[in-house]
């Protein structure tokens, strides 16, 4: 799988999290996923946990703590799948 | 200087009824000694949230301390004094121990977090939200109880946050040396903000 497409799959699991379309109107990989997509910092370990399960992976502490953006979610998965 | 910082948690979001139960969910978030005590208690659900609201509290305060404006939840590790619900508690974390107490309802749960602050100190108050404007989120609420408290003029108290995480009360566009705190979560909002005690100084 490649980077874009894990970009959607992301994109895909964010968007059952944000409580308005609005913030996608603005968002880019750069954006934050709790300031900028304002998401509940508590969903937060809900997307773990669906990151986790659709790319099949496990997501550290180290890892989670790093996960900022949207492209930091990203590169996490990607570097993950290796 | 003293600092306060504050969560609220509806119990009664569907998602917050949920997430907890998830299969890792706890093990993602908690301490092993954290996911000993919730498992302990009779409501483990609301148990989670009240450890949950003293991280996010503590959080707050680990913020104007100069830590990252980023939530590393296991670092952040609640030792509640008591059974849930517990009344107070501490919170283990990088920049010190803080002291969490917290205001528990069958509908929401209220931490309040202090360092170097009696608890006698702090206003903590909490009032179901009005929604009809997004962008306020309890402000005016905050603003209204600080100039009732003081007894300020209400035109010259101004809310100002720094990098968009931080509230700083300004009151003559001077900062002043009251820390405060804002929160919501669904239906509820909350507030907290220090008052004088011995030794401070007002600007």
């Amino acid at each position: 799988m490649d980077k874009e497409n894990i970009y959607q799959e992301v994109v895909t699991i964010l968007k059952k999290y944000t409580r308005t379309n609005t913030v996608w109107e603005t968002a880019s990989a750069s954006s934050s996923i709790l300031s900028d997509l304002k998401i509940n910092s508590a969903r937060l370990v809900d997307i773990m946990l669906d990151l986790e399960d659709t790319f099949d992976v496990e997501i550290d502490d180290e890892t989670m703590d790093g996960i900022i953006t949207i492209q930091d979610a990203v590169d996490a998965i990607d570097k993950l799948k290796v | 200087m003293r600092w306060v910082g504050n969560d609220v948690v509806c119990l009664e979001d569907p998602a917050n009824q949920r997430s907890p139960l998830r299969e890792g969910y706890m093990e993602k978030c908690c301490t092993q000694a954290e996911v000993n005590w919730v498992i302990c208690q009779s409501d483990r659900v609301a148990a989670f949230w009240q450890l949950w609201a003293g991280k996010e509290a503590a959080y707050k305060i680990g913020m104007k301390m100069g830590e990252p404006y980023h939530l590393q939840p296991k670092r952040l590790e609640v030792l509640p004094a008591s059974s849930y619900p517990a009344e107070e508690g501490k919170v283990q974390t990088p920049f010190g121990t803080v002291t969490v107490w917290w205001m528990v309802d069958p509908t929401f749960i209220h931490a309040i977090a202090t360092v170097d602050v009696d608890r006698r100190h702090v206003v903590p108050v909490i009032f179901p939200l009005d929604h009809s404007d997004e962008s306020d989120l309890g402000r005016e609420r905050l603003l209204d109880g600080v100039v009732r408290f003081y007894g300020l003029s209400r035109p010259a108290l101004s809310l100002n946050w720094i990098d968009q995480k931080i509230p700083q009360l300004c009151y003559k566009g001077k900062s002043m040396d009251i820390d405060c705190s804002i929160s919501h979560d669904g239906p509820w909002g909350g507030y907290v903000f220090t008052t004088y005690a011995e030794g401070s100084t007002h600007s």
